[in-house]
């Protein structure tokens, strides 16, 4: 009987947590969308044919080389690693016995995506492009997920 | 060590060809870290120790794939991935490889 009760007011009180802390960082996530300096960040690496519209980025591809617009590449990454609280981790039990969508999860790895997308965004700021952008996502923990957002920023020369 | 996850280094011509490099590196989590982490497991969010444990791992994958890729006389390494699993409850093992050249 006293187990019920102390899982009874963990589940109460981490639900409360839970959601506050999944709230503050959806603003967050969302604000610095906001903020961010829009450069194109593109999952091929053929940029010259998918952003024709822009005037700055002007490269020819000669034969298999890129023209000497450009003037250097670097990796770039951002990676999370983020936890479902203890009453997500009940509710994921229950769900799982009867079955059916999680939404819960399907909300922690669109977080954990968005979040590295952007921490690599935030390191390439001066960059012009982000090119052959790549997500991966793997378990590192009891219903924890990290997420590693990586890709080649290219600078063309000034 | 140019790195690029590109099939080329823009604006540089691939002369030599060294094959696969890799650079693997296996961390498991301390206490005192995986105790603040098991209070986070019960509130939920970002868990920032965890975070900074896999980007080490990371730097040091990277640095192995570089050595690798220097012993065989490579300048830049292209086509680079990245992949990380679980080995062990508590153990994660963080994996690059990519494809050694020599530019110019």
């Amino acid at each position: 009987m006293f187990d019920v009760i102390v899982i009874t007011i963990a589940a109460i009180i981490t639900f409360f947590t839970g959601t506050i802390i999944e709230k503050k960082h959806y603003r967050s996530i969302r604000r610095r969308e906001k903020e961010i300096l829009d450069i194109p960040f593109l999952t091929t690496g053929k940029y010259d044919d998918v952003l024709p519209h822009n005037p700055n980025i002007n490269v020819q591809k000669i034969g298999d080389e890129y023209s000497s617009n450009l003037d250097s590449s670097e990796l770039v990454k951002g990676s999370v690693v983020i936890g479902v609280d203890y009453f997500s981790t009940l509710l994921f039990a229950l769900r799982n016995f009867f079955g059916g969508k999680v939404s819960v999860f399907e909300r922690l790895t669109d977080r954990a995506r968005r979040e590295a997308i952007l921490r690599m965004r935030t390191s390439a700021q001066s960059a012009d492009a982000i090119l052959n952008m790549r997500l991966h996502t793997s378990e590192v923990g009891t219903n924890q997920v990290e997420v590693i957002a990586y890709g080649t920023a290219i600078y063309l020369k000034k | 060590m140019i790195l690029s996850n590109l099939e080329e280094i823009p604006n540089k011509k691939i002369v030599d060809h060294f094959g696969v490099v890799i650079g693997s590196s296996v961390r498991s989590k301390h206490a005192g870290r995986d105790m603040m982490a098991g209070l986070k497991n019960f509130f939920g969010g970002e868990l920032k120790g965890y975070t900074e444990l896999l980007n080490e791992s990371r730097e040091q994958s990277i640095d192995r794939m570089t050595q690798q890729a220097m012993q065989a006389g490579a300048n830049a390494i292209v086509n680079i991935r990245f992949a990380t699993s679980a080995v062990a409850p508590g153990a994660a093992e963080v994996f690059v490889y990519g494809t050694a050249v020599r530019v110019e």
